[in-house]
């Protein structure tokens, strides 16, 4: 019978090993609005940040590599043929992505360098004024490390999120990944 | 046995044949056997060509190969000719030799073999396998044969004569015999030949005149080739053979190779005594530089599926027939399955890196038998697709087969991996 391939095995213990240290690194901070539109923008944000996340996730780190990519691009050029670069480059582009949409434009907004609308684009059912929220109190995430603005705190507990539910998904994948290689390659 | 016998006499039959396996390795001709006859040694192209097909027989045991035979004529002893028929080299001593051979003739080395003196083949034996060899279950028998050569001037009568003696013992009516006889097509490199501008006119007609005079009726038809306006050859890099140039539109050579085919199907005619009356003129039936087009093609997919590492990487993908198609990763697995016997402890991944090696060391020596420019037109991962992978046709379940060394398996396995490699999906039918 054919072992697993170690490239995968390490990948899913690395990724289980991250997503055990930023859920303990999340779960430090503690957010607090007493400014109830802020409270109810929050929660919504939160919501679709999650929500995104997790279809981000999904879409780059599974269906892309796994379906899109070698149906459609895998016989055309070479990196889509090469498992490794086909995993990678989709899951690195979705990263980009999402931290452009959901994470830096929001930031910016906050500081003023975008307009709200721009900002947050990503966001239709977040109103635009949540970027100009501030914090009233709380213990906040790292102590406020990131910034008092609640938008701040939000987002970069959130982003640990992110990156905890990447690091699942890709644990996930990278288990049935080997599941399936050593499947398929089994002697008969 | 395959039912096409080609029989390749002489320097010009060696070369005629290396650009015919090329065609044959990539999927535009019929497996065919060959048994090439030269004082000189065999091409090394043939020799690598031949390993790689010995190295895979015993795994596609239902697919038919080539097969490719070296016979070598008996030489007399000694140093020179002189010294062959006299038994000495003393010049002069009186000897009948000095009656029927030239001085020159006389201090030829044997080495030399019958360089541009079909003369000299009366001194040499024919292989004795020629005499035993069976012919019957072959449609045609085609000989190739330069009449300007020392050993095809020389030795094709004889040849031709031997084996229209077989055809009538063994009463194989229905094996066709036909020939490629060239005549002067090159020019002669006049350092090694001085003499070349009387001699090449004068072997021509001496063997032509044996032919018309001697030819057994069993000859069923040949085509002549010649050309007034031929290169030069390039002997030095014939005789290692690496990278050899694949000849152009108007060469010889190439119209040698593309006659094949058509001797091949051509139907049997009706005996005809006269000898001139059995040449046929062949219509083309493909371009040189299609010809070159298709082996650059192939060329350039199997540099790709070496340089990208793709068996390698395929081990690792978790979808590799959804991007290879079925097949290749069928034969993959077979071999994975089958490497058990020779490395049984191994993981998928570590029996592709090894075949990727294997295959890799392989191809660096075959590579030498495809022209130098056959070389970099870009290729896509469709290319490796398009591949003529064949699960079917690897059976390592044959009787008697047991690979328990692992570097005989990589070399069996990569062997099998290119004949296929080599060859466009399309193609499997017209070849195997």
């Amino acid at each position: 019978m054919s072992r697993i391939p170690m490239a995968y095995t390490r990948w899913a213990v690395a990724a289980v090993l991250l997503v055990n240290a930023f859920l303990v690194v999340a779960v430090s901070g503690q957010l607090t609005n007493d400014v109830v539109d802020c409270t109810d923008w929050d929660t919504a944000f939160a919501q679709a940040f999650v929500m995104w996340a997790l279809i981000f996730a999904a879409v780059f780190a599974w269906v892309v590599p796994r379906w899109f990519l070698p149906r459609l691009a895998a016989r055309h050029w070479w990196w889509a043929s090469n498992p490794k670069k086909r995993s990678i480059f989709p899951a690195v582009a979705g990263a980009l992505m999402f931290a452009l949409l959901f994470i830096a434009f929001p930031l910016l907004a906050s500081k003023n360098y975008l307009s709200p609308e721009v900002g947050m684009l990503a966001l239709p059912d977040v109103d635009s004024r949540y970027a100009s929220c501030e914090a009233v109190n709380g213990s906040g995430f790292l102590g406020f490390a990131a910034g008092k603005a609640p938008l701040l705190r939000t987002t970069w507990a959130l982003a640990i999120v992110m990156l905890a539910v990447f690091g699942f998904v890709i644990a996930v994948s990278a288990s049935l990944t080997a599941w399936r290689i050593r499947s398929y390659w089994r002697r008969t | 046995m395959n039912s096409t016998l080609i029989i390749a006499i002489g320097g010009t039959g060696q070369l005629v044949l290396h650009y015919y396996l090329q065609r044959y390795l990539t999927g535009r001709a019929k497996p065919f056997d060959a048994i090439v006859i030269d004082v000189d040694k065999l091409l090394p192209p043939l020799e690598k060509v031949a390993g790689l097909l010995d190295r895979a027989r015993p795994v596609l045991t239902d697919v038919r190969l080539p097969s490719i035979s070296y016979w070598r004529p008996i030489a007399p002893g000694g140093k020179t000719i002189r010294e062959a028929l006299a038994g000495n080299s003393d010049v002069d001593r009186f000897h009948p030799a000095n009656a029927f051979f030239g001085k020159s003739e006389l201090e030829q080395s044997i080495a030399e073999g019958l360089f541009a003196r079909p003369a000299l083949s009366s001194l040499v034996k024919l292989p004795s396998d020629l005499g035993t060899m069976r012919v019957s279950g072959r449609r045609r028998i085609i000989t190739v044969s330069s009449v300007v050569g020392g050993t095809g001037g020389g030795l094709t009568g004889p040849i031709l004569a031997s084996l229209a003696s077989s055809i009538r013992t063994e009463h194989a009516d229905e094996t066709s015999l036909r020939s490629v006889f060239f005549g002067e097509y090159f020019q002669a490199d006049v350092k090694r030949l001085p003499d070349a501008a009387k001699r090449f006119p004068s072997n021509v007609l001496f063997v032509l005149r044996t032919l018309q005079a001697l030819a057994p009726a069993e000859l069923d038809s040949f085509s002549f080739v010649s050309s007034d306006h031929g290169g030069k050859r390039d002997t030095q890099r014939e005789v290692t053979g690496d990278y050899l140039p694949w000849p152009g539109n108007a060469d010889p050579i190439w119209t040698g190779v593309d006659a094949l085919p058509a001797l091949i199907t051509e139907t049997t005619r009706d005996r005809q005594e006269e000898f001139a009356k059995r040449e046929i003129t062949l219509a083309p039936s493909e371009s040189a530089a299609n010809a070159a087009t298709l082996v650059a093609r192939r060329v350039s997919a199997v540099n790709a599926l070496i340089d990208r590492r793709v068996i390698e990487d395929m081990s690792r993908d978790p979808v590799p027939e959804t991007c290879w198609g079925p097949a290749f990763p069928k034969v993959l697995k077979k071999l994975v399955s089958a490497s058990a016997t020779a490395s049984p402890g191994n993981s998928a991944d570590a029996v592709c890196r090894q075949l990727q090696g294997g295959l890799q060391k392989r191809w660096s020596d075959v590579r030498r038998v495809f022209p130098s420019e056959a070389a970099e037109a870009p290729s896509k991962p469709a290319d490796i697709v398009r591949m003529a992978w064949d699960p079917n046709a690897l059976r390592f379940d044959a009787a008697g087969l047991r690979i328990e060394n692992p570097a005989d398996f990589a070399e069996i396995a990569s062997s099998v991996l290119l004949l296929q490699a080599l060859r466009e999906e399309s193609n499997v039918g017209a070849s195997h």
